[in-house]
């Protein structure tokens, strides 16, 4: 299904081809060029990623990227959580018809259950409720970190809760995992005890929960 | 030469820009006309380094500048000149293409100034732009 819709795009005049990027999966959907392997989108699908966390924190109310370069354009738009498409065009295209065809692929990816969710959950497997709950959690632990980092905290916090989900479940059963890169990479010892005293109420909060 | 103070004031002359700031590739900032310029010299640096990653990664030969698009309009553009970051507000109501066209037009001329320059331009850090 996911596949038709990206077909949809490329069928609008001047698109090459789009690509849906999975912050933890990669490239989940494509039809790009030949000459951009899976490792080439997974690439680029990452560093847009990074463009995007970056742009946040600075716009909270962006909402698509664009890259013009000499020979093509890359546009990117976040779908939902973790979820990117982006769209290789000649430099020529039509934006705004672009735009509006981004906004009906948004709206019908809401409409279904995409394949690269997480599955819900008998077996241990993270629920919706799971994933609501480890996003209130992580973005109060976030928080605080300002405090103790200035202002990349957010940018450096995000990069690694991208690492942590690569290597663990992403699940408040695991945070002691993520907490330790997080105090790895802020180092001073009197910042990583203030960083402990801000995060202590969150902790206590999760551990009364589970 | 142009003063990078010269360049920011032409920049921002231009019909639909709002703003505009000039940053070196290490963070510091070498002339604005907005405020809160700082907040947006670690955005340029970032995400201008990522776009030439991009570039890089998929054989691409050069990167006329990035876009950040918001949902009131006042975009925000990123322009890579050599060593140095153009920040570009843009005014909410601005004809998009032709704001861009023109501020490409003038940083197309500043690289080429460099390019053609003889004696390649002088450190920027004494508060000057490439030339232009």
């Amino acid at each position: 299904m996911t596949e038709l819709l990206l077909d949809d795009l490329k069928t609008i005049p001047r698109v090459l081809g789009a690509c849906l990027y999975h912050a933890r999966k990669g490239p989940v959907e494509s039809n790009f060029p030949a000459p951009f392997k899976a490792d080439k989108l997974a690439d680029i699908g990452r560093l847009l990623m990074k463009i995007r966390s970056v742009g946040r924190m600075n716009f909270e109310d962006l909402t698509d990227l664009s890259l013009h370069y000499d020979e093509s354009v890359l546009l990117a738009r976040e779908l939902e959580d973790n979820l990117l498409v982006f769209v290789l065009c000649d430099p020529g295209f039509n934006p705004n018809l672009l735009t509006m065809s981004l906004n009906l692929l948004q709206q019908e990816l809401k409409n279904q259950q995409p394949t690269w969710t997480e599955p819900a959950t008998a077996n241990g497997a993270p629920s919706a409720n799971d994933g609501a709950e480890i996003a209130e959690v992580l973005a109060e632990l976030k928080a605080p970190l300002n405090k103790v980092l200035g202002p990349m905290a957010s940018f450096i916090f995000d990069e690694m809760v991208e690492t942590w989900g690569r290597q663990n479940t992403s699940s408040v059963g695991n945070l002691d995992s993520l907490l330790a890169m997080v105090k790895r990479e802020i180092g001073d010892p009197d910042k990583i005890g203030k960083y402990e005293q801000l995060i202590a109420p969150v902790l206590q909060k999760v551990s009364k929960r589970s | 030469m142009a003063t990078a103070n010269e360049f920011i004031a032409r920049i921002s002359a231009i019909e639909g820009v709002e703003g505009c700031l000039l940053v070196r590739d290490d963070g510091q900032l070498l002339a604005q006309s907005i405020e809160d310029a700082e907040t947006y010299s670690s955005l340029l640096v970032i995400s201008g380094g990522y776009a030439r990653e991009i570039m890089l990664k998929a054989g691409f030969s050069y990167c006329r500048f990035l876009s950040f698009r918001r949902e009131g309009n006042q975009n925000f553009h990123v322009f890579p000149i050599d060593r140095y970051f153009l920040g570009v507000v843009q005014s909410p109501d601005c004809r998009l293409s032709e704001m861009i066209d023109n501020v490409t037009q003038l940083v197309s001329r500043v690289i080429k100034g460099r390019v053609e320059s003889p004696e390649n331009p002088k450190e920027a850090g004494g508060g000057h732009a490439p030339e232009s």
